[in-house]
């Protein structure tokens, strides 16, 4: 029988390392020239051009509900939903791993899910509750 | 001419009375012890009234004879007496009128000497004073003349040194030409510095720039990677890329750090080379002042050397008046020394003067009453003159 593979791409924010599932347009870019979009979610930061694609740039800190010490950062994490192009603010890239098994912690709410990278708890930021959180999808 | 009232006359009266009287005593006391009963002849009063009458004719007579004899005798006699007297008198006029003469002129002598004597000491006691003060101003003098000599060197000294400061202050005038010079190569070194380090910063952006972008290809080749089914065999590729991304990492923060250092040392070097360039030009300017205000003092020291030379001959002058000053005074002490010992001489020969003058008067006090008693004998003057 085989062994599923999961695949994420990691990133730190707020000095943790996250995980985002591996999708097929996912890439780090530098999201700089941020236009504001009146009206838009309060978890919007705004509209980003790169390479033809207009991107949605989400604030993933107050998603995360976690607090940074920088005002803005240049590094992105691009992925598509339903054609939408999406990108998450992040302090720093890093790499995408393979992992065969992902675990739930069940003492948290939402985002509960985490994998193990040298032994240690990384949590994964999945879409589902990122939507709740964005509520762009109703 | 009144007989009664020429003394001699009465002596001589009274002395042929006496020499008249006395005959008849001796006869009445011989005529009266030879017969003491002759008295009896003078109760009768025709003999007593004889006697009498003989007494007093015969006394008339001896007075008239009297009276004839001493005129006669008293004109021979006195004769050569009143002539000597006369001459006497005379003589004793000329030499009380002599003597008053020369007591005047002892007294008038006496003064004048004393008004000398006087004027000779405030004289002296003024050449002492005068000589005191003109050793004093020779002292004075002195003292200015060492001190104008010291002046003057000092002067001298201060004209060499500020003859020198001026060099020195032109000398440091161009020393600070040159460093401003210097200062403003420093300040063109550092705007090319400055435009250089922009041009570095600006590599350095392109460098920070190229690291992002090979940070981003290193995650996404990783990204790539995994979403092939061949991902492992990347893996390999992926972590060169991740080096290399590491490296161009590592090697833009080097670069950004010391473009950082060389653009603040160059910012401070530019500051320092500003106020540098400023100080250097105040210094010029102060030192412009300083060499202007140098030449003033030279010029000024200069005349005051000039100054200080007319006075140190001024008071060489002044002191030889008064050596010259001093030569007469002391001739004038000697002069009033000696009118001193000439007034003194003067006045030893005016005490002598008073002594026979007092001798004199006592003569002629003496002769005075030699003549007053010849006068009491021979009569007045007058009478004589007669």
């Amino acid at each position: 029988m085989p062994v599923k593979i999961y695949k994420f791409t990691l990133f730190h924010l707020a000095d943790e390392l996250w995980a985002l599932p591996l999708l097929p347009t996912s890439q780090f870019i530098a999201c700089e020239a941020i236009t504001l979009i009146p009206g838009a979610p309060e978890n919007v930061l705004g509209l980003v051009y790169h390479g033809g694609k207009i991107i949605t740039l989400l604030d993933t800190a107050k998603i995360l509900d976690l607090r940074v010490k920088r005002i803005r950062s240049k590094n992105c994490l691009l992925f598509d939903y339903q054609g939408d192009y999406y990108g998450l603010e992040v302090d720093d890239g890093d790499n995408t791993i393979r992992v065969k098994q992902v675990f739930t912690d069940r003492s948290k709410k939402k985002f509960n899910k985490y994998i193990k990278v040298n032994k240690r708890k990384v949590y994964i930021l999945d879409l589902e509750n990122l939507w709740e959180q964005v509520k762009i999808y109703g | 001419m009144k007989i009664a009232e020429t003394k001699i006359y009465l002596k001589f009266i009274s002395w042929f009375v006496l020499v008249s009287i006395l005959p008849l005593l001796i006869l009445f006391i011989v005529v009266y012890s030879s017969d003491p009963n002759s008295t009896q002849l003078l109760n009768n009063p025709e003999t007593m009234r004889s006697i009498m009458l003989g007494i007093f004719i015969s006394l008339a007579f001896v007075f008239f004879l009297s009276l004839i004899a001493t005129r006669f005798l008293s004109r021979v006699v006195t004769r050569p007496i009143q002539l000597a007297l006369n001459e006497l008198l005379k003589v004793v006029d000329d030499l009380s009128k002599s003597v008053q003469n020369l007591s005047d002129i002892s007294q008038n002598d006496s003064d004048i000497s004393q008004d000398l004597l006087l004027n000779s000491q405030d004289q002296q006691k003024g050449l002492k004073t005068g000589q005191k003060a003109v050793a004093q101003i020779v002292k004075s003098l002195n003292q200015i003349a060492i001190k104008t000599k010291s002046s003057a060197q000092s002067t001298a000294n201060i004209d060499k040194l500020a003859s020198e400061s001026g060099d020195k202050s032109q000398a440091a005038l161009d020393s600070l030409v040159a460093v401003k010079h210097l200062v403003t190569e420093n300040q063109k070194l550092s705007q090319a510095l400055d435009a250089y380090a922009d041009k570095v910063a600006d590599i350095t952006k392109r460098v920070e720039v190229l690291a992002d972008t090979a940070k981003f290809l290193s995650l996404n080749v990783s990204i790539e990677a995994n979403k092939t089914a061949f991902g492992e065999q990347f893996s390999s590729l992926v972590s060169q890329i991740r080096e290399l991304n590491i490296t161009s990492q590592q090697a833009a923060s080097s670069i950004q750090a010391l473009v950082a250092d060389m653009s603040r040392q160059i910012k401070q070097a530019k500051q320092s080379s500003v106020y540098e360039w400023q100080e250097t030009n105040k210094s010029i300017q102060i030192v412009g002042q300083t060499i202007n205000f140098l030449n003033k003092i030279v010029g000024n020291v200069g005349s005051i050397a000039k100054s200080t030379q007319v006075i140190s001959q001024e008071t060489e002058d002044t002191h030889q008046d008064a050596d010259k000053i001093n030569s007469m005074i002391l001739g004038f002490n000697k002069s009033a020394k000696s009118l001193v010992d000439n007034a003194d001489d003067i006045t030893k020969i005016i005490h002598k003067q008073l002594v026979v003058i007092n001798s004199l008067n006592k003569s002629s006090a003496v002769l005075n009453k030699v003549t007053d008693n010849l006068n009491n004998l021979v009569g007045d003057k007058s009478d004589y003159a007669s």
